[in-house]
């Protein structure tokens, strides 16, 4: 009995020291983190206004007066049984129509896929501009965790309201095969499987995160 | 002499890669790329070298019975702490290691090297251990990496070599690496053999 008193007090005396050295290290980098992923994000709001040619359509200007007047309080608002939609919902008004930026989260392979989307307001619905997927983390490198690279995720978007009806799904779950990207992406679908072979929950957290703010915005937003 | 001995035996000899076969989880699952597995391999070398110190520091204090938690805490600390650390300033190298950098603490070559040579030894000698294992270990990730990044995808560090009708897919996905493993594990114990019997001739 001594001794398992004894050694639990050692034990508790080397997590102490370790405890003490974590927190060093965490107050030290809390603040450089929350820096970075800050930058990140704009980056990635940025990203999504751009077109195909590298173009802005809202000016850059335009998107940091928005982006400080918006409060910065990530919360869940909104879930599908798939996919999580974050506050906040950034709004901006473009030659195209108003266009949404927002964030939402799925289930991947190893852990919550993080997407940020660009959505047109058209007559017809929403269009998806384009996304930027910024946390794979918990991917597996080498396969899952491609979903990084743009060319991969362009697989996903521009697409029309016309074919966003029952939402977006990855060419796997839409049962095709033989047809080309944009071909796919006109009846919404994002192929992916040529160039992510073995990885299939990855890239259907990514369709599966859309869709969470497609309905977030068919519900919420007049 | 000897310091030096400590410090090369990882590279080639006690290579724990090829020849001891440690740590197969990250070494097959982050060198489909140069760049990942040298990422991954000084990842792992910091937290070697640091939680041998630490061990070989701690060493007379800890009770036998007891050894086996107190180093996974040392461990984990240092990992946990390089997390953060690479969180805050290597950002983009965080986000492709993303699991695998937590993992650290149940690589086998870091507990078997605290067991088997930090525990045993002093500190200098623990730190040279630590160092040229996980340099070691670093070299056999990024030839891994190098290899199948060149079959499989045509670059080297993202360098373009070759056109892509000259990939062989198949080596970024597992049974490339296990068959680029198998195939460099091949090679050590090939070179281990011929040292052998010309240290027999002589």
């Amino acid at each position: 009995m001594k001794e398992y008193i004894r050694n639990g007090f050692i034990l508790l005396i080397y997590c102490l020291a370790a405890g003490f050295a974590l927190g060093l290290v965490y107050t030290i980098t809390k603040e450089r983190i929350a820096i970075t992923e800050l930058g990140k994000k704009f980056e990635a709001i940025e990203a999504v206004l751009k077109d195909e040619s590298g173009k802005y359509i809202v000016s850059l200007e335009n998107i940091r007066t928005v982006v400080s007047q918006v409060k910065d309080e990530t919360k869940q608002i909104f879930e599908d049984g798939k996919g999580k939609v974050y506050s906040p919902v950034y709004q901006f008004n473009s030659e195209l129509g108003p266009v949404y930026v927002l964030s939402a989260s799925a289930i991947g392979y190893g852990g919550t896929v993080l997407v940020v989307a660009s959505f047109v307001k058209k007559s017809d619905g929403f269009m998806l501009f384009s996304i930027r997927v910024t946390d794979y983390s918990q991917e597996t490198p080498g396969l899952g965790a491609k979903i990084g690279e743009e060319d991969i995720q362009k697989r996903f978007y521009p697409i029309e309201p016309s074919a966003l009806q029952n939402g977006i799904h990855v060419d796997k779950d839409a049962n095709v095969s033989g047809l080309s990207v944009e071909e796919a992406k006109a009846k919404g679908i994002a192929k992916v499987s040529d160039v992510m072979t073995g990885a299939t929950i990855t890239p259907r957290a990514v369709a599966n995160a859309i869709n969470a703010m497609l309905s977030y915005l068919r519900s919420g937003v007049k | 002499m000897n310091s030096l001995k400590e410090f090369t035996k990882g590279f080639l000899r006690e290579n724990p890669t090829y020849v001891q076969v440690l740590g197969m989880c990250p070494t097959l699952a982050v060198t489909t790329s140069a760049f990942n597995g040298l990422g991954m391999g000084l990842a792992a070398t910091s937290v070697l070298a640091l939680s041998n110190v630490v061990i070989s520091i701690i060493r007379k204090s800890v009770p036998k019975n007891l050894r086996i938690p107190i180093f996974i805490t040392v461990i984990a600390t240092f990992v946990t702490i390089l997390d953060l650390l690479m969180h805050a300033f290597t950002y983009d190298l965080w986000k492709t290691l993303g699991l695998f950098i937590p993992l650290i603490v149940v690589n086998c070559i870091i507990m078997g090297r605290a067991e088997a040579f930090a525990s045993k030894n002093g500190v200098w000698a623990a730190f040279l251990d630590g160092l040229g294992i996980g340099l070691g270990f670093t070299g056999s990730l990024v030839l891994l990496g190098t290899v199948r990044e060149l079959l499989g995808n045509g670059t080297v560090f993202g360098l373009e070599l070759w056109g892509k009708a000259f990939n062989i897919f198949v080596m970024i996905l597992p049974p490339g690496g296990y068959m680029t493993l198998g195939l460099l594990a091949a090679l050590f114990a090939f070179i281990g053999l011929k040292r052998k019997q010309r240290g027999e001739q002589k």
